[in-house]
């Protein structure tokens, strides 16, 4: 496994770690869905949008949470995405990418999942959510609450995902609506990944990107599937790409 | 190398999308058990529509009664609250939560609002008489003694007789209740849900 690899599995699981022991011992409540530590709270964009589909609803707490949580997207874009979420980290040390995108699913899914909602009157996502599910573990652990089934739905959503990554798909990149919903809030955040003079525009990043964005030359839509996962960044060999905050280079 | 979606592959995922969209529009019909509700839920269809499955009112609750519902209890309430009266009563009414309630304050989306603790009514509590120690000729009461409302439980010659009524569904009783197993479970029968957010 790649060195950037086990440094994301390590960042994900800490988050996973971190909210484990921060929640037991009080310091934040909640799940993804809306998590609130003393007076700060953040909020999946999605699961408000669902909520806004499934019963026409939006209240000040959400609409707080929704502000915090585009603040940290200003500044970190998809961050969450490349090293906090552990769904994201299987998705991103499994796939083998193989220049294969299709731009129109993620955007799509959201508007499955929108539609849905509001046909069913339920936050449909929210249920069965795989980004949420690993945290959910967590929670349903501290209250002993039997987890066999969440384990299997799990077990589901991996043998989804190595069925789209066979396909030549990352699930990240192409798929995860809650992903894309966070890269469309914030398409070009402070933190986020350019090429410098030193490219030679020899593509092996595009074909490293299990986004398949086209690096060199990304526009914004482009940008919205950046995952900040930095395999770009990894496999470039003239140190043509750079991690950047706003103009500053910090990595690369 | 940039590839165009094809004609077919596009229509391809449109069709999936229809396929998914309306399973979660047939969700709806899945079955899932009735679960006694924190003070002030929504009526059960609102409730799970505006209910995002935070957890903010499970983790907040002063004494501990709300558990998520797990997803043996239903896909569509799996993580939703409910009042265990196994692990503490709720105490909405005549206790700690009169003026203010963690879970409803929490709430991000409203699916829990607060009404005043005469209008609270969670569901009722059941009695299996085999497992009453007070029915089967000995001393009890805790019941009777724990109840805060009036006439909820009217002991007669030493047995306990409830009155579904005036419960409110507390599970004070259910909690202290001391024989193992319970002569005592709490269901949502006769609860009063709330219509709108205000
Ligand atoms: S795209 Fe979705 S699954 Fe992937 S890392 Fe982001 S939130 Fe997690
Ligand atoms: S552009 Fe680079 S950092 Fe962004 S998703 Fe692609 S490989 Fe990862
Ligand atoms: S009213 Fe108080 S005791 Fe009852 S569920 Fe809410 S926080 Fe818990
Ligand atoms: S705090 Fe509200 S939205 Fe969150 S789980 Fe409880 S009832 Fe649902
Ligand atoms: S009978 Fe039990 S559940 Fe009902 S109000 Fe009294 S203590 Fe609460
Ligand atoms: S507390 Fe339980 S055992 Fe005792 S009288 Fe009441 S119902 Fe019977």
């Amino acid at each position: 496994m790649k060195l950037l690899d086990k440094l994301r599995l390590i960042s994900s699981s800490s988050t996973l770690i971190t909210y484990f022991t921060a929640s037991l011992r009080g310091f934040i409540t909640g799940t993804t869905a809306f998590i609130k530590g003393g007076l700060v709270c953040i909020a999946c964009p999605l699961g408000v949008l669902q909520i806004l589909a499934a019963s026409l609803i939006l209240t000040n707490q959400l609409l707080l949470a929704l502000a915090t949580t585009s603040l940290f997207l200003l500044v970190a874009g998809r961050f969450f995405c490349g090293w906090m979420c552990p769904t994201g980290a299987v998705v991103h040390s499994t796939h083998r990418p193989r220049g294969r995108r299709w731009g129109i699913t993620a955007p799509l899914a959201i508007i499955t999942v929108l539609v849905s909602s509001f046909l069913a009157r339920l936050p449909v996502l929210c249920v069965i959510c795989p980004v949420g599910i690993p945290f959910k573990l967590v929670f349903a652990y501290i209250f002993g609450i039997d987890i066999y089934l969440l384990v299997l739905a799990l077990a589901g959503w991996l043998v989804l995902n190595a069925y789209i990554s066979r396909k030549g798909f990352s699930w990240c990149g192409t798929l995860c609506p809650v992903g894309y919903l966070l890269g469309l809030i914030s398409p070009k955040p402070l933190l986020h990944v350019s090429t410098n003079a030193n490219c030679t525009r020899c593509r092996v990043c595009v074909l490293s990107c299990p986004s398949n964005i086209n690096i060199p030359e990304a526009k914004l839509s482009d940008r919205v599937r950046c995952t900040l996962c930095l395999k770009c960044l990894e496999h470039c060999r003239f140190r043509g790409v750079e991690l950047r905050f706003y103009k500053k280079k910090i990595l690369g | 190398m940039r590839q165009g979606i094809r004609r077919r592959d596009f229509l391809k995922t449109l069709v999936a999308a229809g396929i998914i969209g309306s399973l979660g529009g047939v969700a709806k019909l899945l079955p899932y058990r009735r679960v006694v509700r924190p003070p002030g839920a929504l009526v059960e269809e609102k409730f799970l529509s505006q209910c995002t499955r935070c957890g903010q009112c499970i983790q907040t609750c002063v004494t501990g009664t709300l558990v998520p519902c797990s997803l043996g209890e239903g896909l569509l309430i799996w993580g939703t609250p409910r009042v265990d009266p196994l692990r503490a009563p709720c105490e909405a009414v005549a206790g700690r939560c009169e003026i203010s309630r963690p879970c409803v304050e929490n709430c991000p989306t409203n699916a829990l609002v607060y009404v005043e603790p005469e209008k609270v009514k969670m569901g009722s509590v059941k009695w299996i008489k085999e497992n009453c120690i007070a029915y089967r000729g000995g001393e009890c009461l805790v019941c009777y003694e724990v109840c805060p409302i009036d006439g909820a439980i009217t002991p007669r010659r030493g047995i306990p007789v409830f009155h579904s009524g005036k419960c409110i569904g507390c599970g004070r009783c259910v909690y202290a209740c001391p024989p193992e197993p319970k002569a005592l479970y709490l269901v949502p029968d006769g609860e009063r849900r709330i219509e709108t957010t205000r």
